[in-house]
C-alpha cells in the first residue's frame, strides 16, 4: 500500500509537537477570523505571510492552510447564532441555521454543522491523497501549450462559476492579467508599465493586490454602513442532535461532501460556490422545499459539509499542477515561494515529507476543530461583542505592517490602500474582485507559457489544438463559455446565487 | 442620465485598455515566433477595450442599475493612514508610524471615541513593536 505508507510518512511529519502547535494555531486563528465579519482568510493569510518567514516550510504551510479550513468552521458559528455569516461561504447556513437557533435548536444546528464539516474534511483529505499521485503524473507530461490552455480553462471557469455578470468578470480577468505584467519582463529585461517608479520594477506584489482588494476594501465597505447591525444572539441550549436530526442530516452531509469536493477541485471553485450549490441541491431534492428557510436541518448540514470539502479539495490543483484555483491558493503559492518551493508536481516527489505532511495536517486540524469548536462557542460569541470601531484600526495597522515587512518597501503600503479604494469602486460597479486577483497571479505565467509554446512551434498557433491534452482543455474552456449562453444554465446559475 | 453601473464599469475598462495601449505603444512586439515584451500586453489591451465597450453597451440596453457613490470620509482616512505610515516609518520609526495609522484610520468612522483611540493607539503600537521587532526579528527602527 503506497498510499498508506505515504500517509504514515505525512502523519509522522505533521504530528511532531511543534507542527501540532502550528496546526492548532492556524485552526484557531482561522476560526477566530471566521467568526469575525469584516476579515476573511485572504487578508489574514496575507498578513501572516511575513510571520512565517522564520518557520520551517512545513510548519508555515500547515498553519496557513489551517486558517483557510478553520475559517469554514468559524463562519458557521455566528451564522447560526446571530445570522451574521462571518464568511461568504456561510451565508446560506445563516438561512436555516438561525431559524433553528430561534426555535431553541441552536445546539443541534452547531453540532450538525461541526460534525458535517469534520466528515467532509476527512473525505476531502483522503481524496487529495488518492488523486495527488495520478494528477501529478499527468502534470509531468504538461508542456507550455498544455499549461497555457489549463490556465485559460481555470480563468474562464472562475468567471462562469462566480456570481454576477460574466462579461464584467471576463473584463476583470483581462485587467488582472495586464496588471500582472507590470514590471521587468523576465525574457528580455524590458521594463513595462512602471511609470519610472523604481519600486515597481519587480512588479506589483501579489500581497499588495490581495490585501488591498480583500482586506482594505472590506474595511472601507464596512465603514460605509453607518450602523453595524446588531442581532439578538440565540442561546445554545442542548447541544446534541436527536436521533431524528441525525437521520435527516446524514444524507445531505454525504451529498454536500461529494458536491463540495468536486466543485473545490474545479478551477475557480472553492468553499463559497460549494456551499451555495449544496443548499440549492438540497432544496431541489427535498420532498417539501417549503421547510427551507424555516429551520430545516438539511439546510445546515449540506452547505457546511460542502464548504469544508471545497476548501480542502481546492488544494488539489495547487499541489499537483502548481496552479492556484482561487485567491487563497494564490497566497499559498506566495508562501511556498518565500520558502523556495516551486509549487507543482515535483513537490510530491522531491519533498514527500512536506507534501504528505501538509495533507495529514489537514486531517489532524479538522479533528482538533471538531473537538475544540463546540466547547469554545461561548468564547467566540463573546469576541463578537468587541465593537468594530476598536477592531478595524487594529486590522488596518496589521495590514500596513504586514505589507511593509514583506519587502521593506513603504511604497507598497500606499499601493495597497490604492488597490483598496479601487476594489471598492469595482465592487460598487458590480465587479467581483476575485477573478482579477486570480488573473493577476496567472498573468506572468500565462505570458511565459504562451511565448515558449509559440517559440517551440515556430510561430504555429495550431500547437494548442494538436496536442491532445491542450485541445481537450480548450474544448472544455469553450464548453464553459457556451454554458453561459444556454438559457437553462443561466437560470440555474441565477437561482444558485439568489438566496 | 442616471448613474448606470455597467456604463461606468465599461468606461473604466476602456480607460485602462487605452492607457495600456498608449503607454505600451512603443514596446517591441516581436513576431509570433519570438514574442517581444509588447506582444501579450497589446493583445490584452485590445481585448480589454473590446470587453469594456461590450459591458457599456449591455449596460445601456438593459434596465439601468444605478451605483452608490463612494463615501469620502472612510476612503480619505484609510488613504491618509497609509500615506502617514509610509512617510513616518523611515523618518520616525515603527512606534510613531503605528500610532499614526490607528489615530488617522479612526477618523474614518463616526462612532470612534477620542479616549479609546488614544488608548488603542498606545496599546497597538506597543504590541506591534513587541510582535514584529522582538518576536519576529524584523529589522525596523522602533523610534527615530
Amino acid at each position: 500500500m503506497v498510499l498508506a505508507d505515504s500517509l504514515a510518512l505525512g502523519l509522522a511529519a505533521a504530528a511532531t509537537p511543534i507542527n501540532l502547535v502550528y496546526c492548532l494555531t492556524g485552526a484557531l486563528l482561522g476560526t477566530l477570523i471566521g467568526v469575525l465579519p469584516g476579515i476573511g482568510p485572504v487578508a489574514t493569510i496575507a498578513m501572516l505571510l511575513p510571520v512565517t518567514f522564520k518557520l520551517e516550510p512545513l510548519s508555515a504551510l500547515i498553519m496557513l492552510s489551517g486558517i483557510y479550513y478553520g475559517a469554514q468552521y468559524g463562519g458557521s458559528t455566528t451564522a447560526i447564532l446571530m445570522k451574521l455569516p462571518g464568511e461568504a461561504s456561510s451565508v446560506v447556513t445563516a438561512l436555516d441555521g438561525y431559524e433553528m437557533a430561534r426555535r431553541g435548536r441552536a445546539g443541534p444546528a452547531l453540532a450538525v454543522a461541526a460534525l458535517g464539516s469534520f466528515f467532509a474534511g476527512c473525505v476531502a483529505t483522503l481524496l487529495i491523497a488518492v488523486f495527488a499521485v495520478p494528477l501529478g503524473d499527468l502534470a509531468l507530461r504538461f508542456g507550455p501549450a498544455e499549461y497555457f490552455s489549463l490556465m485559460a480553462l481555470g480563468l474562464v471557469a472562475a468567471v462562469v462559476l462566480a456570481r454576477g455578470s460574466v462579461l464584467k468578470a471576463l473584463a476583470m480577468v483581462v485587467l488582472g492579467l495586464l496588471l500582472g505584467l507590470v514590471g521587468t519582463d523576465v525574457n528580455t529585461g524590458f521594463v513595462r508599465y512602471t511609470f519610472g517608479i523604481a519600486e515597481l520594477s519587480d512588479g506589483i506584489g501579489f500581497v499588495v493586490v490581495a490585501m488591498g482588494m480583500f482586506g482594505i476594501a472590506e474595511i472601507l465597505l464596512n465603514l460605509e454602513q453607518r450602523q453595524i447591525r446588531e442581532q439578538a444572539t440565540a442561546t445554545v441550549g442542548r447541544l446534541w442532535p436527536t436521533r431524528g436530526d441525525l437521520r435527516a442530516a446524514w444524507k445531505p452531509t454525504l451529498r454536500g461532501t461529494l458536491l463540495g469536493s468536486v466543485l473545490g477541485i474545479l478551477p475557480g471553485g472553492g468553499a463559497i460556490l460549494a456551499s451555495f450549490a449544496a443548499y440549492t441541491l438540497e432544496k431541489r431534492l427535498a420532498k417539501d422545499p417549503g421547510r427551507f428557510g424555516k429551520g430545516a436541518i438539511e439546510g445546515v448540514a449540506a452547505p457546511e459539509s460542502a464548504n469544508n470539502a471545497g476548501a480542502q479539495t481546492s488544494f488539489i490543483p495547487l499541489l499537483t499542477l502548481g496552479i492556484p484555483s482561487n485567491p487563497v491558493m494564490a497566497l499559498m503559492v506566495g508562501a511556498m515561494t518565500i520558502h523556495g518551493i516551486a509549487p507543482g508536481p515535483q513537490v510530491m516527489t522531491e519533498q514527500p515529507t512536506l507534501f504528505w505532511g501538509l495533507i495529514a495536517s489537514m486531517w489532524l486540524g479538522n479533528l482538533m476543530l471538531v473537538v475544540l469548536n463546540l466547547p469554545l462557542v461561548g468564547v467566540w460569541v463573546k469576541l463578537l461583542s468587541v465593537p468594530y470601531r476598536l477592531l478595524y484600526p487594529a486590522i488596518l495597522l496589521f495590514c500596513c505592517v504586514g505589507v511593509y515587512s514583506l519587502n521593506y518597501n513603504a511604497v507598497d503600503v500606499v499601493l495597497t490602500a490604492v488597490f483598496g479604494l479601487f476594489g471598492v469602486v469595482l465592487i460598487k460597479l458590480g465587479c467581483e474582485p476575485a477573478p482579477l486577483v486570480l488573473a493577476f497571479v496567472l498573468g506572468p505565467m500565462m505570458e511565459e507559457n504562451l511565448r515558449r509554446a509559440m517559440t517551440l512551434s515556430r510561430g504555429d498557433a495550431t500547437v494548442f489544438l494538436t496536442s491532445p491534452i491542450s485541445a481537450g482543455l480548450l474544448v472544455a474552456t469553450a464548453l464553459m463559455l457556451l454554458l453561459i449562453v444556454a438559457p437553462q444554465f443561466r437560470r440555474m446559475r441565477r437561482d444558485a446565487f439568489a438566496e | 442620465m442616471t448613474r448606470r453601473q455597467d456604463v461606468a464599469a465599461g468606461a473604466i475598462f476602456v480607460a485602462f485598455g487605452i492607457a495600456a495601449l498608449g503607454v505600451g505603444w512603443n514596446y517591441p512586439t516581436g513576431s509570433a515566433t519570438r514574442m517581444g515584451p509588447g506582444y501579450f500586453p497589446m493583445l490584452l489591451a485590445a481585448v480589454l477595450i473590446g470587453f469594456g465597450i461590450a459591458v457599456a453597451l449591455a449596460g445601456l440596453r438593459n434596465r439601468a442599475i444605478p451605483f452608490e457613490r463612494m463615501a469620502l470620509r472612510p476612503a480619505a482616512a484609510i488613504m491618509g493612514a497609509a500615506l502617514a505610515f509610509s512617510v513616518l516609518l523611515p523618518l520616525a520609526g515603527l512606534v510613531p508610524a503605528s500610532a499614526a495609522v490607528v489615530a488617522i484610520g479612526s477618523l474614518g468612522y463616526r462612532e470612534s471615541r477620542p479616549v479609546e483611540v488614544l488608548l488603542s493607539a498606545l496599546l497597538l503600537s506597543a504590541f506591534n513593536a513587541a510582535l514584529f521587532v522582538w518576536g519576529l526579528g524584523l529589522t525596523i527602527n522602533l523610534f527615530w
